[in-house]
């Protein structure tokens, strides 16, 4: 059990009857970082996370939660949003928070007043004396997350933060994403919006069909999985290059598909040389949904 | 601890401060008030002080003595008519309210008409009938003649296996005990009835799963359950002040003698709300489990009536127990959890339960309660995130921690 890590998960499996949800699964949440679940809907990220918080038991493997075992005084410690939902519908929003923040051992008045600020500047301050039911969805994933970071855990875990939430609200949730994590808070992050984990994530581990398929540091990912195509845009026509596997036109741009054993930038030099008026030369790194596509579809898998 | 009294306080409120709990709450003793209120109304409306008339063919109550009334101004005159036309008459003139007939053989065959316009006051024909009565008695010493108008006040005593007696009539002091134990059975299932559902709620928007990273599972049942067993004791606090009034407001501004023999059966009182305490407990705990077990909160509805009838079963038995209420089957069943409350109660009717009794009561209730909220702790484990998909009993008394299995969305 290392204590840098805020979370680690070692060949955990589990299964419901006949389906096996999770199995042998292994990841470590460092302190501090941001990382990353990712993996279509039914991957067995839930489950995982669940297991994670001791709401269900693995079938088999361990799992240390702040350095240790799960317990009622780490249950403080933690902020978990689960995918939708998790607030009664039929109280006033304040109450509900202020419940669910007390039952983490603020005291009524301290959540009432660190509550204050996150409705200004999640823009509820206006409805908290509204029913949850009558808030839209947008509105109650706002306060599903005040609700958990109300009081300032160590670790959060959040399951599809990011749903429901209009561009100006994502860009709202990110920002204070980051604003956890520069504080020294852990996060972790579960998703199929494979988009918003390139912007936030340090690390990440992909699962599918419950099985570990990628993980690692996300920069390194892509590395491993870029560098064999490149983005060029030129006013004329663009000449046959050794080395070039083959070219694909979209827009006005053309990815040229180089050979494993060829590096850009022999491809740029070549180019240079035969005079081609060069308007952009660019690397490509694939997005993660096109890695996930690519390691699924090759059955890269590196568990 | 404080996280418990945090869960019980947020039932309490959520439930105690709704409208529909409030208009419950009050709406009870005003319907009683409002019944009271329409028969005290009725009553009166129904006094009638107009003269009654009376034609005496079978010639017994020639030199009347008048009948034994106490309040001078409830007297209601009684005027001799010679004959029935005359009668007829002054009816018709509106001088007399009715009239009644003794014909000739009045003495052989009980006989007696009464004829009226309009239904004669209840109090008129009472007191006719009280003077006929003391006329009848003419010759005989005029307080013996007066008693057997009145009739006797019996007063009914039990006497108890330690050599005692206590009063045995079932006046509305003894009665309150019964009283309780009825009304607290009724509260236990709604009020326990409302938590399945909301229990059966939080399951539904997964406000369990962040309850469950929050608090432990003892932590979550007993606060739940304080909370029900505070609701419900609000209710009947509130409910026995209404009744300390009304009984204040009987003794003092209505001539009710049923409530002014209302002298509180405290000891019966106590015994039933010692042994509902632990009740209510268990039920609750019950009705937490059944809130996770069940599917919809139709089928958890199913079990609050069946529960209700589990309850009553003392009523069953309500001869073999008021013939003998110290016979070992009501003993046993004053012992028994779901039985002991009403038992006990019931008993308390005739007698007065022996103390070791309700002390034995309240300790196997209690032990029930815990076995009860032990399981509410295992079947929360089990079956907060399980949908659609019921609990096997053998996987409650597993030694083995309980593993929460799912059955629905895994992602």
């Amino acid at each position: 059990m290392n204590a840098s890590n805020a979370i680690q998960i070692s060949h955990i499996s589990k299964s419901f009857g006949n389906t096996q949800a999770v199995q042998d699964i292994s990841f470590e949440v460092h302190r501090g970082e941001i990382f990353g679940l990712l993996g279509p809907n039914g991957a067995g990220k839930t489950t995982s996370i669940r297991i994670a918080l001791d709401i269900f038991k693995p079938d088999a493997g361990s799992v240390a939660i702040l350095g240790g075992p799960m317990s009622e005084q780490k249950k403080d410690q933690i902020g978990y949003m689960p995918e939708e939902r998790g607030l009664y519908q039929d109280l006033p929003l304040e109450r509900c928070l202020v419940y669910l923040a007390s039952l983490k051992g603020l005291s009524p008045d301290q959540a009432r007043q660190r509550l204050a600020p996150l409705l200004e500047r999640f823009d509820l301050q206006v409805h908290k004396q509204k029913k949850v039911k009558e808030l839209s969805k947008g509105m109650q994933q706002k306060a599903q997350i005040i609700s958990t970071i109300l009081h300032q855990p160590e670790l959060i875990i959040i399951d599809e933060p990011f749903a429901a939430l209009d561009p100006i609200n994502t860009r709202l949730v990110k920002e204070l994403i980051q604003e956890l994590s520069q504080g020294g808070t852990t996060l972790l992050m579960s998703t199929h919006q494979m988009n918003q984990v390139e912007e936030l994530c340090d690390r990440i581990l992909l699962i599918h069909q419950g099985r570990n398929l990628l993980y690692g540091e996300l920069e390194e990912i892509r590395r491993r999985f870029s560098g064999h195509d490149v983005w060029v845009r030129t006013p004329g026509e663009l000449p046959q290059m050794p080395g070039v596997e083959k070219m694909t036109a979209h827009n006005r741009a053309v990815k040229l598909s180089l050979a494993k054993e060829v590096a850009p930038q022999e491809v740029l030099k070549g180019l240079v040389e035969k005079g081609v008026v060069l308007q952009q030369f660019e690397i490509a790194v694939p997005s993660l949904d096109e890695i996930f596509i690519r390691v699924v579809q090759e059955g890269q898998a590196d568990g | 601890m404080a996280k418990m009294l945090y869960v019980a306080w947020h039932e309490y409120q959520i439930n105690v401060f709704k409208k529909s709990f409030i208009i419950v709450l009050l709406s009870v003793p005003l319907f009683f008030a409002i019944t009271a209120g329409l028969a005290i109304l009725l009553e009166g409306r129904h006094q009638e002080l107009t003269a009654l008339g009376y034609v005496d063919q079978a010639g017994i109550l020639a030199d009347p003595a008048p009948a034994p009334q106490e309040d001078a101004k409830a007297r209601v005159e009684m005027i001799a008519f010679a004959s029935q036309a005359q009668a007829q008459a002054a009816l018709q003139e509106q001088q007399v309210q009715a009239y009644y007939l003794l014909p000739p053989d009045y003495l052989e065959s009980g006989t007696v008409e009464l004829v009226y316009r309009e239904n004669p006051g209840s109090n008129a024909a009472g007191q006719f009938y009280d003077f006929l009565q003391i006329n009848l008695m003419a010759g005989q010493p005029a307080k013996a003649a007066r008693r057997a108008a009145l009739g006797s006040n019996v007063i009914v005593y039990n006497l108890q296996p330690d050599g005692k007696l206590v009063l045995g009539g079932p006046t509305l002091g003894n009665i309150l005990p019964l009283l309780t134990g009825m009304v607290l059975i009724g509260l236990l299932l709604t009020s326990s009835g409302f938590m399945m559902q909301a229990v059966f709620k939080e399951k539904e928007n997964r406000v369990v799963e962040v309850l469950v990273t929050s608090l432990s599972a003892g932590e979550m049942v007993a606060g739940k359950v304080l909370g029900v067993v505070a609701i419900s004791f609000t209710q009947l606090a509130i409910w026995s002040l209404f009744a300390l009034l009304a009984i204040l407001i009987g003794n003092n501004l209505f001539d009710m003698p049923w409530l002014q023999e209302a002298g509180l059966n405290g000891y019966g009182i106590l015994s039933v709300a010692a042994i509902g305490l632990p009740a209510y407990v268990m039920t609750s705990a019950l009705m937490f489990s059944l809130g996770l077990i069940v599917s919809t909160p139709q089928e958890g509805e199913q079990f609050g009536p069946l529960l209700f009838l589990v309850y009553l079963t003392p009523l069953y038995l309500l001869i073999p127990i008021g013939n003998n209420p110290t016979h070992p089957l009501a003993v046993t069943l004053s012992l028994l959890p779901f039985s002991g409350m009403l038992t006990v109660a019931f008993r308390s009717l005739f007698m007065s339960v022996p103390l070791w009794q309700v002390a034995a009561s309240v300790a196997t209730h209690t032990l029930a309660a815990g076995l009860t909220l032990w399981i509410a702790q295992r079947t929360f484990r089990l079956g907060m995130l399980r949908y659609g998909k019921g609990i096997r009993l053998g996987e409650i008394l597993r030694r083995r921690a309980p593993q929460s299995l799912g059955g629905g969305r895994h992602g």
